[in-house]
């Protein structure tokens, strides 16, 4: 934070104000967005808006921000789009130069992954104006009369679609009302994305947390690092009073750790317990026996000290969370609590607890998300949220089949796909349009025989049915 | 460079233009006139007229001479239009082999196409004259508000005419291209053109780098200046009536001298307060004796006579400007088009509307057959920056189950576009769906102008709604629509392309849509629908169980006879509502419907 800035003459939202009281030179982006229970990226968002405010500098913060952003999506040019597709289409014979073919291709490949902004290369609050003035930049050249009756092979449908697409962005863009649910449809994306980006995180800091331990074993006479840069735990919320909440949480905290916490102080987070530096002593009269022993106990004490200090702070931000009602933030302390503590059976449950209820909120976010992508014909989105379901959800036959279904019509992996349409066919073997799906990838794969067993499989349940006949003549014996 | 000619094929005048050495002119026919009439007759001796020459034999050999044709283009014989030209026309209108509609000229029957060919093949020879060389290409105007039939209908007329027609395009699109070309503006502009036979409102956006963005268009293709002279020959005929006991419609000369004076007065009026109509020898009277018509027509008379139908060009502007989602304020320019925009009171009526003065220096006779040459230049030469991007002006969509209109492309949709949606089969065990494609802006299917259809079969045997049909929707830049249906389970695939009219009248399709009603699809239903459709569905049981009880009861009174045909309608309504699965309709009849419940309940347990 810069000094001498009086923060109350900026024009910062509640959210920009309690964000900037979390800075304090070392909390990483991730640390801020797990304590406040802010998504990491409207941090991000409302960090950006700091830094061009003056108010924060560079630092701890502006490079997470920047370790964030790391592909990069500020105002990008059509050319910028990432788009991966075979080079030799570029090769193609028509009579559009390389260039524009190039344009196409680029344009036509990154249509699925981008959204209306970027595709027009515009920021998310462009007015009027500016979406006009791009949307005329950026979609006028693929208007194929701009080549009328030019040979254009395959590249005239392309452009067509580059076309349709950009004016699709255009015209939802212009139309306020559409407009504002396209932008609750991103929000959407970018909270199941920021819950995404938790849960990689939580993963992270429970490896981390793990070797912290490891390191306080092997080294004695080091005191163990503290596992993150750490700030004081989430404020509360604003209707229960801080101090009742935190004796709340620490007497849940202490019942699942079995009475063994130390008591925490609460405001100033949780620092390393102090642990007594140890020297050895050459020359005490005690046998080399006991002399070890005395020492492992107080390894050990120091090591489950240290261990019970990490877990009660985990445990205690995870009761926190749930006491906001977010369960993926209480899912994520948890996972880090229980992979510090495998043998606490109270805590297993707990996080196996927690962990059901994140569950269920990002099937559902993830199922919202795959319904509307696969409505516009997004397969390759609608694909990977369909695959998070599924995941989410292993016992949801329709999960895994639209994964299966959407991974075929994205061009996905056909191996991934199968696997989730032979999941769904268990579930549900009864069900023909699952032996369907698993059939048509099999067909896909180039394995006409294994297609043929499932739809034999599938002649047997219903005999009569003209499609499986259908597709059944259709294999090569 | 091959040269492209552009040509305004008008209900009463055509006029033709092209792009020399970088700048728009109109090319004057061989009697001097900028603007050729579009008029076709067939003398005694067999011979064609085409043009001024038409007009000018058009009252000794009225029957055999064709004027607005162009009223006819693409129709079906049964439509109310064409049933309004036979009335009123002084030539012959007869049934063609496929309900489609055909002249009578010396004992020949044409179709309209060719009669439209023979305008368009005189504009292509006043071409080349001009040019001194052959011409093979143009782009052709119609009324913005036609539909695909006609347009269809219009570029067959021009490949009679050995035209290639490379681009169909708007009129009013062209009036604003003309405007814009070579201004290097940036503005909204809005064109109202009112012709002969057509109105047509459409607003564009002119920006940088040579684009014409048309944002909503609008109009009537059976409102024009021909209307307004139908109104003066009513009020004549009327009066003479009175005066002689005559009907004047009985004889075809008389008809046709009625409309020249008509026409004739209607456009002194523009300059003058007030005019003679002086036909003598109009007819004779039974007893041998000649009749004179001669009456005075005051311009506010004539304003009288056609009040309601301006107004009706200013309803059409209004929704218009709903439609692109504009304020009139933000329309910075007003182009006025075709003839009828001279007459006074429209020009103060569309003043009045937009709150501005129209645009003085666009020729309104000339502007569309510039812009037509403009485009034509545009798509030949690489070099030129223009484009022009226009929209559909009518939702297409295919019928679904309950006679259901299911648009996937909206009215007003920029092309090139395309758009997919998923159905689901309509009823059980159904193996094959018919694809239905049709046009137009009502809900209900069959008041809409039929496309094209073709059927999908090998569908799988499954219980309704089990099935999904993927159907997809393309407009590419020619303005060709093509239509695709797929079976997303088996990946089983039919298509056509619509280009052909179908020839089929309104009955035929009300039968078809009956026949068709097994092969149907389906809207695929949401988890929301689903809810309040078991919702009403339950409540329309409770109540249908209770209706005989509670007639009994309340029959004996006014009150409660009111009240059974309240209840009956909301749950007719409702039934409705669930045919079409209309979420709003359901949620908004499932109160209706808990209400008559409540209220039934009470009677039968009061007593
Ligand atoms: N001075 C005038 N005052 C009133 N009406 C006029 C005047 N001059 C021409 N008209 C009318 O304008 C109409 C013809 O206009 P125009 O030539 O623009 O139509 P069009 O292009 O042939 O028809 P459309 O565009 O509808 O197919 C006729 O009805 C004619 O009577
Ligand atoms: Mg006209």
């Amino acid at each position: 934070m810069i000094p001498g800035v009086d923060v109350r003459k900026l024009p910062l939202t509640p959210t920009d104000g309690y964000l900037l009281t979390r800075v304090n030179g070392q909390a990483t982006v991730g640390d801020i967005a797990r304590e406040t229970g802010v998504w990491e990226q409207e941090v991000v968002e409302s960090f950006e808006k700091l830094v061009q405010l003056n108010v924060v500098t560079f630092g701890s913060v502006e490079e997470a921000i920047a370790a964030m952003k790391k592909p990069a999506p500020a105002p990008l040019k059509a050319a910028v789009l990432s788009a991966a597709y075979d080079p030799a289409m570029i090769n193609e014979v028509c009579d559009l130069d390389t260039e524009q073919r190039k344009r196409v291709l680029d344009l036509f490949f990154a249509l699925e992954d981008n959204d209306y902004y970027t595709l027009l290369g515009i920021a998310k609050d462009a007015d009027k104006k500016g979406i006009k003035k791009a949307y005329y930049e950026v979609a006028l050249p693929m208007h194929p009369d701009k080549f009328f009756r030019k040979a254009l092979g395959t590249f005239k449908p392309k452009m067509e679609a580059v076309f349709a697409k950009l004016t699709l962005a255009h015209d939802t863009l212009l139309d306020k009302e559409k407009r504002v649910e396209y932008d609750i449809y991103l929000k959407d994306v970018a909270h199941t994305k920021g819950m995404e980006a938790m849960l990689a995180r939580a993963m992270e800091e429970a490896r981390a947390a793990q070797d912290a331990l490891a390191a306080t074993v092997n080294t004695p006479s080091v005191m163990p690092p503290p596992v993150a840069p750490s700030a004081p735990p989430a404020a509360p919320a604003p209707t229960v009073d801080p101090a009742v909440l935190q004796a709340r949480k620490s007497a849940l905290a202490a019942r699942l750790m079995g009475g063994r916490q130390r008591p925490t102080t609460a405001n100033t987070g949780f620092a390393p317990q102090p642990v007594p530096e140890v020297k050895l002593q050459p020359k005490v009269q005690q046998s080399s026996t006991e002399a070890m022993d005395s020492l492992r106990r107080r390894y050990d004490d120091r090591l489950s000290s240290a261990k019970d200090a990490q877990v009660a702070k985990y445990v205690t931000a995870a009761e926190g969370s749930i006491a906001k009602n977010d369960w993926v933030a209480a899912a994520n302390a948890y996972r880090v609590a229980m992979d510090l503590a495998p043998d606490n059976t109270e805590v297993h449950d707990r996080a196996r607890y927690a962990q059901t209820e994140a569950n269920k909120i990002l099937a559902e976010s993830y199922q919202k998300q795959a319904i509307y992508d696969e409505k516009n014909e997004r397969w390759t989105e609608a694909a990977k949220a369909w695959v998070r379901v599924a995941k989410l959800k292993p016992e949801d036959p329709n999960a895994n089949e639209r994964a299966a279904f959407t991974l075929g019509k994205a061009d996905g992996d056909i191996r991934e796909a199968a696997a989730y349409a032979q999941a769904a066919v268990n579930l549900q073997p009864q069900i023909l349009k699952h032996r369907i799906t698993l059939a048509n990838l099999y067909m896909a794969a180039g394995k006409p025989a294994l297609a043929r067993r499932e739809l034999e499989g599938a002649a047997q349940i219903a005999p009569g049915d003209a499609v499986v006949q259908a597709m059944l003549k259709r294999i090569p014996k | 460079m091959e040269k492209v000619i552009g040509i305004d094929l008008g209900t009463t005048n055509s006029c033709v233009a092209i792009v020399e050495n970088g700048s728009p002119v109109v090319i004057p026919n061989r009697g001097g006139y900028k603007t050729t009439p579009s008029m076709v007759a067939v003398t005694e001796a067999g011979k064609r007229l085409v043009g001024h020459i038409a007009k000018r034999q058009a009252i000794t050999n009225a029957e055999n001479t064709v004027y607005a044709a162009k009223r006819l283009i693409g129709r079906k014989w049964n439509s109310p239009q064409v049933k309004n030209a036979v009335a009123t026309s002084s030539y012959r209108i007869v049934e063609g082999p496929h309900a489609d509609v055909r002249i009578v000229l010396r004992d020949k029957e044409f179709s309209v196409p060719e009669i439209s060919a023979m305008v368009l093949q005189e504009m292509k020879v006043i071409a080349e004259d001009y040019l001194g060389e052959p011409v093979s290409k143009a782009v052709v105007t119609v009324p913005a508000y036609f539909n695909d039939n006609q347009r269809q209908a219009t570029k067959d007329a021009g490949e009679i005419a050995g035209l290639d027609v490379i681009r169909i395009i708007n009129e009013p699109t062209a009036a604003a291209l003309s405007y814009g070309f070579g201004r290097n503006v940036e503005k909204t502009v809005a064109v109202y053109d009112f012709g002969g036979g057509t109105f047509d409102i459409s607003i564009l956006e002119i920006g940088a780098h040579g684009v014409f963005k048309v944002v909503a268009t609008a109009g009537d293709t059976f409102l024009g200046g021909e209307d307004v002279d139908a109104r003066i020959i009513d009020w004549l005929v009327s009066g003479f009536k009175d005066e002689h006991t005559i009907d004047l419609r009985q004889d075809r000369m008389a008809l046709q001298r009625l409309k020249d004076a008509a026409e004739k007065a209607k456009c002194e009026l523009s300059g003058v307060k007030e005019t003679e109509i002086n036909l003598p020898f109009i007819i004779s009277s039974g007893r041998n004796e000649a009749l004179h018509l001669q009456r005075q027509l005051t311009r506010q008379t004539l304003e009288e006579l056609s009040v309601d139908l301006i107004e009706r060009t200013i309803d059409i502007c209004k929704q218009t400007l709903d439609d692109a989602k504009l304020d009139k304020d933000e329309i910075e320019e007003v182009i006025l088009v075709g003839g009828m925009t001279r007459m006074p009171k429209i020009q103060e009526a569309v003043q009045g509307f937009f709150e501005r003065e129209p645009c003085k220096g666009v020729h309104p006779d000339e502007v569309v057959a510039l812009g037509a040459g403009i485009q034509g230049a545009a798509l030949i030469d690489d070099k030129q920056e223009m484009i022009l991007l226009d929209v559909t002006p009518h939702a297409l969509g295919i019928m679904t189950f309950g006679n259901v209109f299911e648009e996937l492309i909206p009215a007003n949709t920029t092309v090139p576009t395309h758009r997919q949606k998923i159905f689901t089969t309509s009823r059980d065990n159904q193996t094959a769906v018919k694809i239905i494609v049709m046009q137009g802006d009502s809900q209900k299917a069959d008041e809409n102008e039929l496309l094209g259809e073709f059927i999908l079969s090998g569908i799988r045997r499954a219980a309704k709604g089990q099935v999904e049909i993927e159907v997809t929707f393309e407009i590419n830049a020619d303005g060709i629509v093509s239509v695709r249906a797929k079976d997303l389970e088996t990946g089983l695939e039919q298509s056509i392309q619509v280009t052909a009219t179908s020839g089929l009248t309104r009955d035929e399709i009300k039968a078809m849509v009956d026949n068709a009603k097994d092969d149907l699809l389906d809207r695929r239903s949401s988890d929301e629908i689903e809810a309040a459709k078991q919702e009403a569905q339950k409540l329309i049981a409770d109540i249908e169980k209770l209706f005989p009880q509670v007639q009994q009861i309340v029959a004996s009174s006014d009150f409660g006879r009111e009240a059974i045909d309240k209840a009956k309608a909301v749950v007719e309504k409702a039934k409705q509502a669930i045919d079409r699965k209309d979420l709003a309709a359901i949620k908004e009849q499932i109160e209706g419907l808990s209400r008559t419940q409540r209220m039934f309940k009470g009677v039968v347990a009061k007593t």
